[in-house]
């Protein structure tokens, strides 16, 4: 990390081999275009340069921290350039482009949140979807399925505690069958 | 807010739900509680979780050198951004410097006109709004704040001196001190900068610039005040004895930064 702070080209290149696809993905998903993807792709890199003095490796995975720093921006691009309308739902499984599949090592992190992600109920899954990738806050979730702030909360929450929970198991399977897990 | 209110909100703060002032109470709040951090961080890797599901579409061809390039540029801004600010402070810095010489020069011609060192603390007084006017021209969003250093009490009252402090994003911290004292003696005359959670930090020593004028005209670099001239209180020099010979309360010439 100390050498993505300094600008060292081959330290940010290293970061991006590991989680470039990812966010990428991420910004396609959410944003729906791949020139949106590119642009989000190359702020979140340009971001966590500039954040980079402020990862803590002891308080949490650099995964995370990148991811987060990610769908930040992305909801930021989101809220900007949609404003109140959202732009269509697409639940998770579909893919708004046709894309050919990665090898199979750098699969393995999306492998396990992948299995996590069907150990959540269809109506949890459906919220992370619609607050996660669609960028809705809990009070538009309510307002639009009619039913209490607090209980959108507690739900969003369970799933988010679930899909930690789940992933954590699926990795550790994956670390037992010899693969790498972040 | 209390660690039952901010937990509440942490699922929609780890999913970016928040709107912008809710969301900077919960980080104020984050900053100073683990409990509430180490749970975040765990919503978060659920979060992410999430996001790693999605189907890896392979990014272009070349978006790697596109966002290597990316951080290259910035970088290569930031240097150059530094290497500006560190021209424009040099730029300030002699600017001030060389009215520091015509404040001393303006002092020395008063001397004939005026009787007492309190009236050449007054010129020299009038003669620092020229400085702040030249660093505040100089340094786009500097912020300079001002102190009037007069006798504490039971010293000689006809003596004092003047003083700035300041700083600009991303520059390095400065100040400038002028005094005039009546037995000036062989010094060293100590500067201390008072912040206002009662520390203190010893800024340097004043340099002789006249027949009982010193002057100091420094950096520390950026942990002088922190890039906030707003925390410093209260300047005190010390005489050569280490005891406190004049002080002065620090305000603010320009309006904060936003």
């Amino acid at each position: 990390m100390a050498r993505l702070v300094a600008g060292d080209q081959e330290a940010v290149r290293t970061l991006y081999s590991r989680f470039g696809p990812p966010v990428y993905a991420l910004g396609l998903r959410m944003l729906g275009s791949s020139q949106s993807a590119e642009e989000l792709t190359q702020d979140v890199f340009v971001a966590a340069w500039r954040k980079g003095s402020a990862f803590d490796a002891s308080r949490g995975r650099l995964s995370t921290w990148l991811m987060a720093i990610a769908h930040n921006v992305a909801v930021d691009r989101l809220r900007h350039e949609h404003g109140p309308s959202r732009p269509p739902l697409v639940f998770v499984g579909e893919s708004p482009e046709a894309v050919p599949v990665l090898e199979e090592e750098a699969l393995v992190g999306r492998e396990t949140a992948r299995r996590a992600m069907l150990d959540v109920s269809p109506d949890e899954r459906r919220l992370l979807v619609l607050a996660y990738l669609q960028g809705w806050t809990a009070r538009e979730i309510a307002r639009a399925d009619g039913i209490p702030l607090g209980t959108v909360k507690t739900r969003l929450r369970t799933a988010l505690i679930k899909m930690r929970a789940a992933q954590a198991v699926h990795a550790r399977t994956v670390a037992r069958s010899g693969g790498e897990t972040e | 807010m209390t660690c039952l209110e901010v937990r509440d909100l942490l699922a929609e703060y780890a999913v970016d739900g928040l709107e912008a002032a809710e969301r900077r109470r919960v980080e104020h709040h984050l900053g100073s509680c683990p409990g509430c951090g180490k749970e975040v961080e765990e919503l978060r890797e659920g979060a992410a979780a999430v996001a790693l599901e999605l189907f890896a579409a392979p990014p272009p061809e070349g978006l790697e050198d596109k966002v290597a390039g990316a951080v290259r540029h910035q970088a290569r801004r930031k240097w150059l951004r530094r290497r500006r600010s560190a021209r424009v402070l040099v730029a300030a810095a002699a600017a001030a410097a060389l009215l520091s010489a015509g404040a001393i020069g303006g002092a020395v011609a008063m001397r004939g006109q005026v009787s007492n060192l309190k009236q050449q603390v007054h010129a020299t007084r009038i003669s620092l709004e020229q400085v702040q006017s030249i660093v505040q021209a100089l340094a786009t969003n500097a912020r300079v704040y001002r102190t009037d250093l007069n006798p504490v009490a039971g010293r000689i009252a006809d003596q004092g001196g003047t003083g700035i402090l300041f700083t600009a994003p991303n520059r390095d911290d400065w100040i400038f001190v002028q005094v005039l004292v009546a037995h000036p003696g062989t010094g060293p005359y100590r500067v201390l900068l008072e912040q206002r959670d009662g520390t203190r930090v010893e800024a340097g020593e004043l340099e002789p610039a006249g027949r009982n004028e010193f002057v100091l005209f420094s950096t520390k670099g950026a942990n002088l005040f922190d890039n906030d001239p707003s925390q410093v209180a209260r300047v005190v020099i010390l005489d050569p004895a280490g005891k406190p010979l004049l002080e002065g309360s620090v305000v603010a010439t320009t309006a904060p930064a936003p």
